[in-house]
């Protein structure tokens, strides 16, 4: 399974050729009177391409997706489809599917009225339905379930009417609201591998709702991270997980630690810092002296050593040796108090609990994140106060 | 704690109990069904059996008649006040608008109020708006009290309604009207259909407001047994009644039946 899974993700379906916009969003905001949920999003969608939107619970996502697909209006901004304002059309005059988080499934039909829905209502000839019904049903491995109705099956089950429903009518962007929240996990991985193949097989572009990274990381070929309301990143999971911009993603991505640190000098590619806990190294970027950074190392990426080693100072006692079957998590807490979480695959030695140990790490697995909280005090620093109060007399002046 | 013999006194105790309740229930009910066998006219002993107030039943034609009566008027006011009241209760549950509480408040309105009350103030509209008194008036009151149960029942029924179903045929390709005529009338439709028999049972039954409300050329059966009542109630009366009740258990088991068919076929 993990094999196929890495198969799946080599190359992305975009790269093949040259990607035409699907989806644009432009400007676009939305209140729910005054609570401002979506705030100035720009967004460009490609075809063919899997496309996550992550985020935590309650920043945007569902309401984003319901804009495109045409129950929800937004407040200012335009949002075009295959090049057209879509701003005056109904949902039902979109050439867009959903897949509800909630499956949505009509109680009252069985499986095969509920998968010919859509056919019906486009006025398809009765054995065309038929065959296409038929072939769906294959895709989704549901074959047999014509006569159930949607309370006799399963979750998993449930979610394939769902999607079959969904792309029999080849809509040419498919969006999915979690689809898969309501899975237990080994369904969800399962269905996370047929996904991200029949989305290939049939080359139709998703728009996929998570708030689950590590499902985001696996299947798309581009990932939107959102917070509050705002793409804070949007770029290939290989980026995103390397490079994250923002402390947040950093966090919300993956597992890391964060070092809150102070850029001393920089001398042949190396940034020289030092934070609470002690001095540390970094990748250098053209800092400011006295800027405040953030060091982002994975766990896989922090070694320990009973010595210190040159550059770094991070002392600190081991707290913790977590099997966790693949790899050993150990916990330092530093002088200051802060975790630091090392993982170390089970075949290589891990530091004895209770011992003195020294972290470090090669500077190259480094990130350093600059925060807006730096732009802010950058400002306030370089801000000519001698020019605005200036400006403002001469105002003044001109006023009176 | 209980020993075993409070335990079964306590069970023989309800079962007395239970027993009691349905005998309280279902006499006086046994008892027309008996009377409207019976040879004598007078309805305080029985004599003896016979099936010829049935007979004379069908050649009564003013009974006969205002049982027709009833029935169309039971009929046409439930179509009414399912329409009506089907439609308010999906606005209801669909939109929000401001008056929305307000609205919900009035409807419980004609429900609690004295029927005497209500049957005067529709005697007074129809005074006012010159409606004649008669089958139409009828209807029409009937409707005005049978509406609220409508919706009630319906809005039961939504209140587990998902409303990403509506959106789910929406996104299929499914207009307002194919929405509404194909998901969620069929999905709402126990609620309809619950709310129609109180319409209609409520209809057949009332005689309060339809004392008000209708003129001679409308007489209800309700009214009509009221009538009769004066000059004693004759065993052929009985007889309509037993019928209406033979009747009345049909369609209730037929409707249970469908109920229980609808919920195995769904799997609930
Ligand atoms: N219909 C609505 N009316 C008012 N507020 C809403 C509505 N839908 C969502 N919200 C609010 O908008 C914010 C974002 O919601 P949502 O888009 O559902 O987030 P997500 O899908 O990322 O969890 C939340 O604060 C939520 O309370
Ligand atoms: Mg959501």
């Amino acid at each position: 399974m993990e094999k196929e899974t890495e198969s799946i993700k080599e190359p992305p379906s975009i790269a093949e050729e040259k990607p035409n916009p699907i989806v644009e969003i432009i400007g676009v905001d939305k209140f729910y009177d005054s609570n401002h949920v979506v705030k100035n999003l720009n967004m460009t969608i490609y075809e063919k391409e899997f496309l996550s939107i992550l985020g935590p619970s309650g920043c945007g996502k569902t309401t984003l997706l319901r804009m495109i697909a045409g129950f929800e209006h937004q407040t200012s901004g335009t949002i075009t489809i295959e090049g057209e304002n879509v701003e005056n059309k109904e949902p039902f005059e979109r050439n867009i599917n959903t897949v509800f988080q909630s499956y949505a499934l009509f109680p009252h039909m069985n499986i095969y009225d509920n998968i010919a829905y859509g056919l019906r209502m486009k006025k398809v000839p009765k054995n065309e339905i038929k065959s296409r019904v038929d072939k769906a049903l294959v895709m989704v491995r549901l074959e047999g379930f014509e006569q159930r109705y949607p309370s006799q099956l399963s979750g998993g089950q449930k979610q394939r009417v769902a999607i079959a429903r969904a792309i029999i009518n080849n809509p040419r962007v498919l969006l999915l609201d979690e689809p898969l929240g309501a899975l237990d996990m080994k369904l969800r991985k399962q269905m996370q591998i047929e996904l991200k193949s029949l989305q290939r097989k049939l080359g139709i572009t998703f728009i996929y709702v998570t708030h689950d990274q590590e499902e985001a990381l696996t299947m798309s070929d581009r990932i939107a991270v959102m917070n509050a309301g705002n793409v804070d990143q949007l770029g290939t999971p290989e980026e995103i997980y390397a490079r994250p911009a923002t402390k947040f993603i950093a966090d919300f991505i993956g597992e890391t630690n964060l070092f809150e640190a102070v850029a001393e000098e920089e001398r042949g590619g190396t940034a020289y810092l030092y934070c609470e806990a002690g001095d540390l190294l970094g990748k250098s970027e053209g800092f400011d002296p006295n800027e405040i950074v953030y060091v982002s190392v994975r766990p896989e990426k922090i070694r320990c050593s009973s010595q210190a080693v040159e550059g770094f100072s991070l002392g600190g006692v081991v707290r913790e040796n977590i099997y966790l079957g693949n790899i050993i998590k150990t916990i330092i807490m530093l002088t200051n108090g802060q975790a630091v979480r090392i993982n170390t695959p089970v075949d290589l030695p891990v530091p004895a609990l209770g011992s003195i140990q020294y972290i470090y790490w090669d500077i190259k697995d480094s990130v350093m994140i600059y925060t807006p909280s730096n732009d802010i005090i950058k400002q306030i620093e370089n801000a000519d106060f001698a020019a605005f109060a200036g400006e403002i007399k001469t105002k003044e002046a001109g006023n009176v | 704690m209980q020993t075993k013999k409070t335990v079964s006194l306590q069970n023989s105790f309800s079962r007395l109990f239970s027993t009691f309740v349905y005998i309280f229930l279902y006499a006086p009910i046994a008892i027309v069904i008996l009377f409207s066998f019976n040879t004598s006219r007078r309805n305080i002993i029985f004599e003896g059996f016979t099936f010829s107030w049935y007979g004379e039943m069908i050649q009564n034609s003013s009974l006969l008649q205002s049982f027709v009566n009833t029935l169309i008027v039971a009929s046409a006011s439930t179509a009414i006040a399912v329409v009506i009241g089907t439609l308010t209760a999906v606005a209801m549950f669909r939109y929000r608008f401001k008056v929305k509480g307000a609205i919900d408040a009035l409807l419980y309105i004609p429900v609690v109020i004295p029927e005497i009350v209500l049957g005067i103030s529709l005697l007074a509209s129809f005074a006012i708006a010159n409606v004649p008194l008669g089958r139409i008036s009828l209807i029409i009151a009937h409707a005005t009290f049978s509406i609220p149960f409508v919706v009630f029942t319906v809005r039961a029924r939504l209140s587990g309604y998902d409303r990403s179903i509506e959106e789910a045929a929406m996104d299929l390709g499914a207009n307002r009207i194919q929405v509404l005529t194909g998901i969620t009338i069929p999905i709402i439709a126990p609620g309809i259909i619950s709310g129609a028999i109180l319409a209609f049972t409520l209809s057949i039954d009332d005689f309060i407001i339809s004392f008000f409300t209708t003129g001679a050329s409308s007489i209800t059966f309700p009214l009509k047994i009221m009538e009769s009542v004066r000059s004693g109630i004759r065993p052929d009366v009985y007889a309509l009644s037993s019928i209406i009740m033979l009747i009345t258990l049909i369609v209730v088991i037929i409707s249970q039946l469908s109920a229980y068919k609808n919920a195995k076929k769904s799997g609930k």
